[in-house]
């Protein structure tokens, strides 16, 4: 773990819960994790885990009625940018942190064209005009791969293939060079060849503009071929962390340890994780201990009390199991 | 969007032509226009010299298609009651409708917007629910009755606005609220919950994403979507307008064409009531043609083809 110096993001203690006539949804509930800058970090785990709500939180986009953020710090460059005014949260969205949302079909706006919407966050932050402004997203365009990239400026969003279009929006996440870029399942609409190509681009982006990146996936490939260091999720809290070597040779929360078990093989896409037995619990429910006792094959009286504090088993590798 | 507009257009004539067919059977079934034209002493012979003036003595698809190249040349005969041209009757009134329905609709857009955008954006709170109550009052209570609470306060106590006519504007002043009220509740609530479901979808979230000014999700981002669903119902709107219109402008002896289909009906005057309704049927097929296009204009998916 970086010192002071190359720490980017900081999320303690993070704490997002829905207010819902069926009870308190505890969504993210004492999440924590750390990315250097340029670092790529993955957030991996099953559906329904927490991990878009996560990154949703960074962004302080969490639905308002009925979802708040209750607790925690999200320190990004030494500022929390949970006590900042709403209109400073505005002007940091874009400019320092960005977003690439799960379906590319529908993040973009039908009734704009692409150039409107690339233009419109590159006239918010740089305040560019006319000419340079148009220059500005064509460059972009073409920095995506965008080929005849001022014919495809002027195309409406349902002229566009859906891996261009998931194109489109890395070009419109990284138009203000943001220091840290989410990207929530990415891939996951997309054909696997086009997959590929995107994520190569992800990574071309990164080392262009040195940006740190979260990576949230259900495919723990993804996380091999992209991130160094990853946490693993599960029902709203991160159980393990550590460098992706780390999880893949060590792994040390049995939960962990069962995924990679039942991982067919390494670089093979998996659409669920859990072959293991049972279900998380429902995230409304007012559970004390670890919430992966009911399904843990090693789980002890103690489990079932009190939730287990995070230890670090090694340089960098966090668990957060009694057996520790 | 050529090929487009053509079947539109082809859609739009035969649903005429189905009107037409309906209306000509309709009207034929409904009583004997003979013996309500004959005077009581009248003899067997008027009857039958009647009828073959008429042309009702002819198999009945030749009535039919007489009556329907008349109808396109605008011929739609006479009143029974005036003897006077439908077409004139028509051609007098239907502007003043144009005119008072015009102002009608800048009202209810200029409620409707505003309503359904904050019901929207401040859905669950006390905005929402005044908004439900006002769109709920405007949709139940009944325009005559919104119409005859008008004449009381404006005109009977207050004594600020001419009763009937259409000389200034301030005849427009209760017809036009009367059924941009009616207009507005449903707009309102069109609008409220098209703009719930974009204000929920993937693209608003991000404009957020990108730093969008919230004004400028709303006003920008969100509501020219919704708009979308709006306009796909305009011609709904002009069939509400017509029926609307038949009440309003009785109670306000507004001198247009809802008031000639009313003394069409209560007066069982046929040629009347076949003008009146197929010009109506005319007018609302055309405004849904019209607000297709409009919708197909708006939204590039229709627009510019893959
Ligand atoms: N608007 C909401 N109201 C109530 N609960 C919600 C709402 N949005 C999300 N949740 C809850 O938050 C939990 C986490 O959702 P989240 O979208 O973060 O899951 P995820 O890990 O991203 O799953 P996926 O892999 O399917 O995208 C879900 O189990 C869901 O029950
Ligand atoms: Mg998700």
């Amino acid at each position: 773990m970086g010192d002071n110096m190359s720490e980017l993001l900081n999320v303690k203690n993070l704490k997002t819960y829905f207010f819902t006539k069926y009870g308190t949804v505890k969504a993210v509930d004492g999440v924590s994790f750390k990315v250097d800058k340029g670092e790529t970090f993955g957030i991996v785990g099953e559906s329904g885990c927490g991990k878009s709500i996560t990154a949703l939180s960074i962004m302080r986009l969490v639905p308002d009625p009925p979802g708040r953020i209750v607790g925690g710090e999200i320190v990004l460059e030494g500022e929390d940018i949970l006590k900042i005014s709403d209109n400073e949260m505005r002007k940091v969205r874009g400019k320092k942190i960005s977003m690439i949302l799960q379906d590319p079909m529908t993040s973009l706006n039908p009734v704009f064209t692409i150039g409107i919407q690339l233009e419109e966050a590159i006239k918010i932050h740089q305040g560019l005009k006319g000419r340079s402004l148009r220059e500005r997203a064509i460059e972009l365009l073409e920095m995506v791969q965008i080929s005849s990239a001022a014919v495809r400026y002027k195309n409406w969003p349902h002229q566009l293939s859906g891996g261009m279009r998931q194109r489109v929006i890395g070009a419109i996440s990284v138009s203000s060079e943001p220091r840290l870029l989410i990207a929530d399942e990415p891939t996951t609409a997309l054909d696997a060849t086009i997959q590929v190509q995107f994520l190569r681009l992800l990574r071309e982006l990164q080392e262009k503009t040195g940006v740190g990146l979260v990576f949230i996936t259900h495919d723990f490939g993804i996380i091999a071929r992209m991130c160094q260091r990853a946490a693993v999720m599960y029902a709203g809290r991160i159980v393990e962390t550590g460098s992706v070597r780390d999880l893949f040779d060590n792994p040390s929360h049995p939960y962990t340890a069962a995924l990679m078990r039942s991982l067919p093989k390494l670089e093979e896409k998996v659409e669920r994780l859990a072959s293991i037995e049972g279900q998380p619990p429902p995230l409304n429910d007012d559970i004390q201990g670890c919430r992966f006792a009911e399904r843990c094959t090693v789980a002890e009286h103690q489990c079932r009390l009190s939730y287990p504090d995070e230890t670090e088993i090694s340089d960098g590798h966090f668990v957060s199991c009694w057996k520790f | 969007m050529q090929r487009y507009i053509v079947i539109r257009f082809i859609q739009t004539v035969i649903t005429l032509l189905i009107l037409s067919i309906v209306i000509f059977t309709l009207v034929r079934m409904s009583g004997d226009p003979v013996l309500l034209m004959l005077p009581e002493t009248a003899t067997e012979e008027d009857y039958e010299l009647m009828k073959s003036q008429l042309g009702l003595n002819k198999p009945v698809y030749q009535q039919y298609l007489i009556f329907l190249f008349d109808a396109v040349k605008g011929d739609f005969g006479k009143s029974i009651r005036t003897r006077k041209p439908v077409i004139l009757s028509i051609k007098e009134t239907l502007p003043n409708s144009i005119k008072l329905v015009t102002v009608a609709f800048v009202i209810g857009f200029a409620l409707s917007i505003p309503l359904g955008i904050v019901a929207a954006v401040k859905k669950g709170t006390v905005w929402d629910n005044m908004a439900r109550v006002v769109t709920g009052l405007g949709q139940s209570i009944p325009t005559f009755w919104v119409g005859l609470m008008l004449l009381q306060i404006f005109v009977v106590w207050l004594r600020i606005l001419p009763a009937s006519g259409m000389d200034t504007w301030q005849h427009y002043v209760m017809p036009a609220t009367c059924l941009g009220i009616f207009l507005m509740s449903g707009v309102a609530r069109l609008l409220r919950s098209s703009m719930l479901d974009v204000l929920d979808s993937e693209f608003v979230k991000m404009a957020r994403i990108k730093g969008v000014r919230e004004s400028v999700v709303i006003w920008k981002h969100a509501l020219r979507n919704s708009l979308l669903s709006v306009v796909s119902f305009g011609g709904m709107y002009i069939a509400i307008m017509v029926t609307g219109a038949i009440l309003v402008e009785t109670v306000f002896a507004w001198p247009g064409f809802g008031r000639l289909a009313y003394a069409a009906i209560v007066n069982q005057d046929f040629p009347l009531i076949q003008g009146v309704v197929l010009t109506a049927g005319a007018v609302v097929m055309s405004a849904n043609f019209f607000t297709d296009i409009l919708y197909a204009y708006l939204d590039p998916r229709i627009r510019v083809q893959v």
